[in-house]
């Protein structure tokens, strides 16, 4: 079977594809993998801020710095059946490590310490994404990631880890937000596509269809 | 499986190969030399446009019916008294009453040696087969497709046709000399003899063939490092990716495809 089809261009980013323009991504971007009160974004390059400034006095003290690996992708069909959310038709997968630093408590004077009761919390993160069409035109377009579910494992409570998918959702669906694939990285940026159809994510990568504008 | 992979089929193909040929635009080359039996310069311009593509695995596109528009300029010298007889009109003596002898001087004519240019465009098509070559040069991905052989250029409607408008241009640039008049006709007919359809296609080919051999369209040229997404505020730079390996291969399946995979670094 022919790659275009009954187009005449296709363009395919493999799951290793995705994986690498991720690490390229947030490597130059890391503080869209990292999110804290005052007291862990210091270098803004690094971490993004979440403003607490509004927050009464008595909760001043308190910090938490909201930490995710580089994800990576597991583009549909699954790699396998045991996945925390394994990729539907047009899905794939995000896979990502959470760690969330919680300080309890406000700074002590010791030298270099953050200081107050730090509470460390670690788990492994999946998000049901499927690829949109951000804009498209002839010649220019790109394509961005919509999320569709998050699912944590290694939280005991159900309360709790409800809580955090709901938080962390919302902040990887602004972080994923970002992470946007212009039309051009599909066509190695040497051919104008006008998209046809897609992006459609199947046989372990996404695919785009069109002809030549 | 490669990080990205792109296919184009036999008619985006077409369309990249059109492109390139506009990229390449109008090429030019000289030669002098003999040409007949006169001395000639010989200027050439040549662009390339159309065809059809076929592609054949395994990296083999193949071009049909390509139009190759030339331009000729040619400058000729010849020397008239090779090709006319140089004559005397005799001293003719005449007695007139009251008056005496009178007699004319005798008037030898000396052909010369004239130069004149001739310019003339026309196009032809040729067919020949491709090889796909991709190569990172300078900091750049290219994929060229060089010509395999040279093709047989078919220059014997052209060669008529030029050889008539010779005569037309020579006819032109010696009718101002004195005497010729007669001779115009037997001088044309011996210039073109002497040329002949060999003589042009003895200057043609060889003059046609060096814009053919070698011959080579750049479909695609971008840089390994690609910017994806620009700047887009204090703490979001510049997104590039680095392409490190590029190859281009034709596939045929239930229909052929120049299909081209890349890496890029994490």
């Amino acid at each position: 079977m022919s790659l275009t089809g009954t187009h005449h261009i296709f363009g395919g980013i493999s799951e290793t594809g995705i994986d690498h323009f991720l690490d390229v991504f947030f490597t130059a971007r890391p503080h869209l993998l990292a999110y804290g009160t005052s007291a862990f974004a210091t270098n803004q390059n690094l971490v993004t801020l979440i403003d607490t400034s509004s927050l009464p006095g008595f909760l001043l003290g308190l910090g938490a710095l909201i930490r995710f690996s580089i994800p990576t992708v597991d583009i549909t069909p699954a790699d396998a059946p045991t996945e925390l959310l394994p990729p539907g038709a047009d899905q794939f997968t995000v896979s990502t490590d959470v760690v969330i630093d919680f300080l309890c408590g406000p700074p002590t004077d010791k030298p270099g310490g953050r200081g107050g009761h730090q509470i460390l919390l670690r788990f492994k993160l999946a998000a049901l994404c499927a690829p949109i069409v951000l804009n498209s035109a002839p010649g220019i377009g790109s394509i961005g990631i919509s999320l569709v579910q998050v699912k944590i494992s290694g939280i005991q409570d159900k309360g709790i880890e409800q809580v955090l998918e709901c938080v962390l959702a919302r902040i990887l669906q602004w972080a994923l937000g970002q992470a946007i694939i212009p039309f051009n990285v599909f066509t190695l940026d040497g051919i104008s596509l006008t998209l046809e159809q897609g992006p459609v994510a199947q046989d372990d990568q996404i695919e785009v269809f069109g002809d030549i504008t | 499986m490669s990080d990205i992979t792109l296919a184009a089929d036999q008619t985006a193909v077409t369309r990249l190969l059109h492109d390139a040929e506009t990229l390449l635009g109008t090429l030019s080359k000289s030669t002098s030399g003999s040409f007949g039996p006169f001395f000639a310069s010989a200027g050439a311009s040549v662009s390339f446009s159309g065809g059809t593509v076929t592609l054949t695995p395994p990296r083999t596109i193949g071009l049909a019916n390509v139009s190759l528009n030339y331009a000729l300029d040619l400058s000729f010298g010849i020397d008239l008294s090779k090709f006319l007889p140089n004559f005397c009109l005799p001293q003719v003596c005449v007695d007139i009453p009251c008056v005496g002898k009178v007699c004319t001087p005798t008037i030898c004519v000396t052909w010369p040696t004239i130069g004149f240019n001739f310019h003339y465009a026309d196009s032809l098509r040729f067919s020949a087969d491709f090889e796909v070559l991709p190569h990172l040069q300078g900091g750049d991905w290219i994929i060229d497709v060089r010509i395999l052989s040279i093709p047989a250029l078919d220059l014997s409607v052209a060669a008529a046709a030029i050889l008539t408008a010779i005569g037309i241009a020579l006819g032109a640039a010696v009718s101002a000399i004195p005497f010729i008049g007669p001779l115009l006709g037997a001088l044309v007919a011996a210039v073109l003899a002497a040329i002949g359809v060999a003589g042009i296609t003895g200057l043609l080919g060889p003059l046609l063939s060096l814009f053919v051999a070698g011959l080579t369209f750049t479909i695609y040229k971008e840089p390994a490092i690609q910017q994806v997404l620009p700047a887009s505020g204090p703490h979001d730079p510049v997104v590039s990716i680095d392409v490190t390996a590029l190859d281009a291969v034709v596939q045929q399946t239930d229909k052929a495809e120049l299909v081209i995979t890349a890496s890029i670094a994490a």
